[in-house]
């Protein structure tokens, strides 16, 4: 038996799957919002019942794409490696990086954004060895946890940095000045430890690629730990020149043995000699 | 009304946005190296000399090379490589770098603004054989397309 097209019964057969569809979707959404939300049994505690955040985490340095290859006798390729003799095989350093993940600008600031791009090299402070604020710096290389605060500390390119946050649910100072990692305050729903902060000063970028923001920016950020990793992503808040939040690349950090190192120098030698504007690729 | 407005503008700001990632990606990916304002990816010089300092820094670590000139002088080459946290994820340290310092070989591009005894080090190859490698070194052509494939494969 055929049925038409626009008959009464296809129509609802079309939407019966539409919702069971639907239900199904909402379904799965709510088992996802009720596991990243809910303790979870594998994760370690401390004496409050809250995961145990405190380590040190490889959170990749935004250099994942890199996959260095060590030869024989000691030789290493990090970067530009020869492909082998023989048929082409898949490349494993270097690999291609993802597709950026750029916020949506209201279009009287597309200028603005090309324009910062443009001349990166002059307006870009990374490239100065200046901080990268929050949230461009991603998730912290090192976390102490104790009762009413957690203090995130940071191995950057830049340099070191570090920010103690309060989890005892005080709110957020107003005696400090803007700047670039602003004042963070944290509470805890279910297993996320959930960083609120404001007080941002305007001179730095979301992301690479002129991706400017205002001083009014509000910026959440949400931790939790999955066995031995943490996931984290933020989301920038910044109506006055975003179309809509922006979330960052979701990052995973791996709980490692090798403990930070004595904070690196970051000495700025290359403006100088930078004889035109050509992009500088800055993994991040 | 308002909101057909607002639905609008954020469909051309989108549109944008996307055009304006696309430029980006594809001026990352032109890009022969990070530092391709500073030093020139088309020209490539090989040098023989002594490893004398590594400046262990960020954003970049120089490697310094001691070249024996014509004249007998030493010339102290100050030579740009990959920042700390990429040296480290390969397995290099500074006394790795600095080991069998006498007698090695470096591939560089040498600065575009002129100066002297400045270039990125793509590749340094020590007494023995063995060799660490930064960048592609063969040189990029002149058109900008991307560099061709080396014949065969460094030991």
């Amino acid at each position: 038996m055929s049925t038409s097209p626009d008959s009464p019964a296809l129509s609802r057969r079309v939407r019966f799957c539409r919702a069971g569809f639907s239900v199904a979707v909402l379904g799965m959404c709510a088992a996802v919002g009720v596991a990243a939300s809910q303790p979870q049994g594998d994760v370690p505690r401390l004496s409050d019942g809250h995961p145990d955040l405190n380590g040190t985490w490889d959170n990749g340095s935004g250099i994942d794409f890199l996959h260095p290859e060590h030869l024989s006798g000691g030789s290493v390729c990090v970067a530009g490696c020869d492909p082998p003799p023989g048929p082409a095989v898949r490349r494993t350093a270097a690999r291609a990086r993802p597709a950026p993940n750029f916020p949506h600008y209201r279009p009287q600031y597309l200028a603005k954004v090309k324009y910062l791009n443009d001349h990166q090299q002059q307006m870009d402070g990374v490239l100065h060895c200046r901080s990268p604020g929050v949230p461009r710096i991603g998730p912290p290389d090192k976390i102490v946890e104790r009762p009413g605060e957690v203090v995130f500390l940071y191995d950057d390119v830049s340099g070191s940095f570090w920010r103690i946050i309060p989890t005892d649910g005080r709110a957020h100072r107003t005696d400090v000045e803007d700047s670039t990692l602003g004042d963070g305050v944290a509470h805890w729903e279910g297993d996320t430890l959930v960083v609120d902060d404001t007080r941002f000063s305007d001179d730095t970028w979301l992301t690479d690629n002129g991706a400017f923001h205002t001083d009014q920016m509000h910026v959440v950020e949400r931790l939790r730990r999955v066995g031995d990793t943490i996931e984290w992503q933020a989301t920038v808040y910044d109506p006055t020149v975003l179309l809509e939040p922006w979330k960052t690349t979701f990052r995973i950090a791996k709980l490692t043995q090798d403990e930070l190192v004595e904070p690196t120098p970051c000495i700025d030698r290359d403006i100088a000699h930078e004889v035109d504007n050509t992009h500088h690729d800055n993994p991040r | 009304m308002r909101r057909s407005a607002y639905f609008r503008a954020a469909l051309v700001a989108s549109l944008v946005s996307f055009a304006l990632a696309g430029v980006l990606t594809a001026r990352i990916g032109a890009a022969h190296h990070s530092v391709g304002g500073e030093f020139d990816a088309h020209k490539k010089l090989t040098l023989s000399g002594v490893v004398s300092q590594v400046e262990w820094a960020n954003p970049h670590i120089y490697l310094h090379f001691a070249v024996k000139e014509a004249n007998g002088a030493l010339a102290d080459w100050r030579l740009e490589t990959v920042p700390v946290a990429m040296m480290r994820k390969a397995g290099l340290t500074k006394a790795l770098l600095m080991s069998n310092a006498e007698n090695a070989t470096v591939d560089i591009n040498p600065a575009r603004d002129g100066t002297q005894h400045m270039g990125y080090l793509l590749k340094i190859t020590y007494a023995d054989g063995h060799h660490y490698q930064f960048g592609a070194d063969t040189p990029a052509p002149a058109n900008g397309a991307p560099p061709p494939a080396p014949a065969s494969r460094s030991p």
